[in-house]
């Protein structure tokens, strides 16, 4: 139903409202948004109106249902800073342990990511890039923290003691991506 | 005691509503009523057509006139006629039109809204409709299934459905010249194939045949009943970027082939299997001697999806050899349109061809701007059904036996949900206003999350074995040779 409204189909939106207002939860809420639907001027007031309709791509182009590295850069080609779209695309390549793409995309929209601390996931991922590349010049500008080095240092160890066995590294590193990248079975699409 | 009161006074209740309000404010606007029953031209047999106000009233008060006759709705929520009452004066006003007058009780009084009329035809419309329920979804579906609706009152009763199946899906319902015990449905997935009823109960085919590419997609049975003739295709969906549209169904690939289901073998003939042209939707002629299709050039896809653009064709075909003749004729070109022919349907009487036109490509119930056409094949000449077409997406069509009927797929009523409408096509090609099919309670399509897809007559209720259905679906498919 946002969606309809945000996309401007008011009359899909109002059949899903109807049927919204003669429910116990929902009513209130509904009969507020039936009130404007069709009013452009007051929808366009609505707060995640306001905020999405920006983000909806303005210039053509088709995606396949699975095409969704596609879909995302749409998303962020003409809004460069839709977080979530950024943060979809990175954490898609981690998922499908494409380390390569994550990191040329982290370095592409590092201005935006650099903005806050580096999630310790994708430092995580970044550190198992660096690994292969370290002569890059961009590494300057990546604040990896050291205390991910080191813990990488320590799996790293760790990993080659156990010689690869899995269950033993579990309890210290499961929630890293490291453990993922070396034991998770990504589903194909 | 107590029980005498509650008699009494349901008896005032039902005295009430049938009151005719008196010194009611006279308007002269037509009342806006859901569905849009204004003025519609309807068949002498259909079920009654309930309708509510789109603004809320208190109380209302609905009285159809006609020749000797006044029926008022039992509800004073929103009208809904007795049955019997309602055949009664249908039948007694064939060819004339009978009178609605609507009442409505609003917080300063009553108002009398303009009367309208509803144009009663002779010309029956065929008793039964079959159409696919299915959520209007993209890539995922729950439940979904083949329904028959009774035309002349409101019951509605499973073919098949998924819920035997689950998981599969299932489409392309088709019938040889509207006979309910000559059906055929495609069930996809596991154990999938082609279902096919006939005398002998339901047969399963695997309907790949190696060298083809494709299974068996858009059929169309000849009227003879040995063939049915196909169309294959490679076809893919995709989403579009923007608002303005949601999904693009295309095929990279399509052919159109022959069964011959006394011989189990398939068909083919280079003038309808080419890899410079994408042909599909084929149709045969009601007397059987011409085979009709849409083609169009062959493009890159999905890269030129806008270019691809159908022509309407056909191509004589001799149902005694199964043989096509050597000349395609083209009957409506994209030179001259430009724009893409899907679904040619021949009225019976071989009179008209109904095509849905679109800006490209084939899946026309994606475009809000397919419409319906009328091609007169005694002229040549074809042209909008005005007084049909909406605003929003018309696409899937089909004749009644008389062929003064067409039950369409419209998405007007919301955009999104297709709904069966109704048109009257007079002997002339004028269509009369149409109308979508009533509901015992006229919120139904406000409340439901089903499109009804494929609308098809068929001349009885269709009265399939689940058990032979289950059994042919357990079965190995016949292999197609």
């Amino acid at each position: 139903m946002q969606i309809n409204i945000i996309n401007g189909e008011y009359k899909v939106a109002e059949k899903y409202l109807r049927i919204l207002e003669t429910t116990l939860f929902h009513k209130k809420w509904a009969k507020r948004l039936l009130e404007v639907l069709y009013d452009e001027s007051r929808i366009a007031q609505i707060s995640w109106v306001k905020e999405k309709r920006p983000l909806v791509p303005s210039s053509e182009d088709l995606r396949r249902p699975n095409e969704h590295i596609k879909a995302l850069n749409l998303l962020l080609e003409e809004n460069p800073k839709n977080q979530k779209a950024l943060h979809y695309k990175l954490c898609y390549h981690l998922l499908s342990k494409d380390v390569e793409e994550f990191a040329y995309t982290f370095f592409e929209y590092r201005d935006i990511l650099l903005r806050g601390r580096i999630p310790r996931v994708y430092q995580e991922a970044l550190v198992v890039y660096y690994i292969n590349n370290p002569d890059l010049e961009i590494w300057s500008e990546i604040p990896v923290e050291p205390a991910t080095i080191s813990r990488f240092a320590d799996y790293n160890k760790q990993f080659e003691r156990y010689e690869g066995e899995g269950l033993k590294l579990k309890a210290k590193f499961e929630e890293t991506y490291w453990f993922y990248y070396h034991y998770a079975d990504a589903e194909e699409d | 005691m107590r029980r005498f009161f509650i008699t009494a006074g349901f008896i005032l209740l039902i005295v009430a509503c049938s009151q005719k309000p008196e010194n009611a404010f006279q308007t002269s606007e037509y009342p806006s009523i859901f569905p849009d029953y204004v003025n519609v031209t309807i068949p002498v047999n259909i079920a009654p057509l309930n309708f509510k106000l789109t603004d809320h009233f208190s109380e209302i008060y609905v009285e159809v006139r006609g020749k000797n006759k006044v029926l008022v709705s039992e509800s004073n929520k929103y009208a809904d006629f007795d049955k019997i009452e309602w055949e009664t004066l249908l039948e007694s006003n064939v060819g004339r039109a009978i009178g609605v007058n609507v009442f409505a009780k609003s917080d300063s009084g009553w108002i009398a809204f303009n009367p309208f009329s509803v144009f009663v035809k002779k010309e029956p419309i065929d008793p039964y409709l079959v159409y696919r329920l299915i959520a209007p979804g993209y890539q995922v579906w729950s439940s979904m299934g083949i329904y028959q609706r009774s035309l002349e009152d409101f019951r509605q009763t499973e073919v098949v459905t998924n819920r035997l199946f689950p998981g599969a899906c299932m489409n392309c319902h088709s019938f040889r010249e509207r006979d309910h015990e000559q059906m055929m449905f495609h069930l996809r997935g596991k154990n999938g194939g082609t279902f096919i009823t006939n005398d002998s109960g339901v047969i399963k085919i695997n309907s790949k045949p190696d060298q083809l590419y494709s299974g068996f997609q858009y059929p169309y049975w000849h009227p003879g009943g040995r063939y049915i003739a196909f169309s294959i295709n490679k076809t893919a969906q995709a989403f579009h970027a923007t608002k303005e549209k949601r999904i693009e169904v295309f095929d990279s690939k399509s052919d159109v082939v022959i069964y011959d289901t006394r011989d189990n073998k398939v068909i083919t003939d280079k003038k309808l299997i080419s890899k410079d042209w994408f042909e599909t939707f084929p149709t045969f002629s009601p007397d059987g001697k011409y085979l009709y299709f849409c083609s169009s050039k062959a493009t890159k896809m999905p890269a030129d999806y806008q270019d691809v653009k159908y022509n309407l064709c056909r191509i004589e075909f001799d149902p005694a050899t199964g043989e096509l003749g050597t000349k395609v004729d083209t009957l409506v070109r994209v030179s001259d349109t430009d724009q893409s022919v899907t679904f040619p349907r021949i009225s019976p009487n071989g009179k008209f061809l109904m095509f849905t036109l679109a800006d490209y490509g084939n899946f026309s119930i994606w475009h809000k701007e397919a419409d319906l056409y009328l091609l007169n094949l005694e002229t040549g000449r074809y042209r909008p059904l005005e007084q049909v077409n909406s605003n929003d997406t018309e696409s899937y069509h089909s004749w009644s036996s008389n062929s003064n009927w067409a039950v369409f797929s419209s998405r007007r009523v919301n955009g999104l949900y297709t709904m069966p409408y109704f048109a009257w096509i007079g002997n002339d090609g004028k269509a009369g206003k149409p109308f979508l099919l009533p509901q015992k309670d006229p919120n139904f399509y406000l409340n439901s999350f089903y499109s009804f897809n494929i609308p098809e007559f068929v001349d009885d209720n269709i009265s399939l074995s689940v058990k032979e259905i289950e059994e042919a679906y357990n079965m190995e498919g016949i292999k197609v040779q």
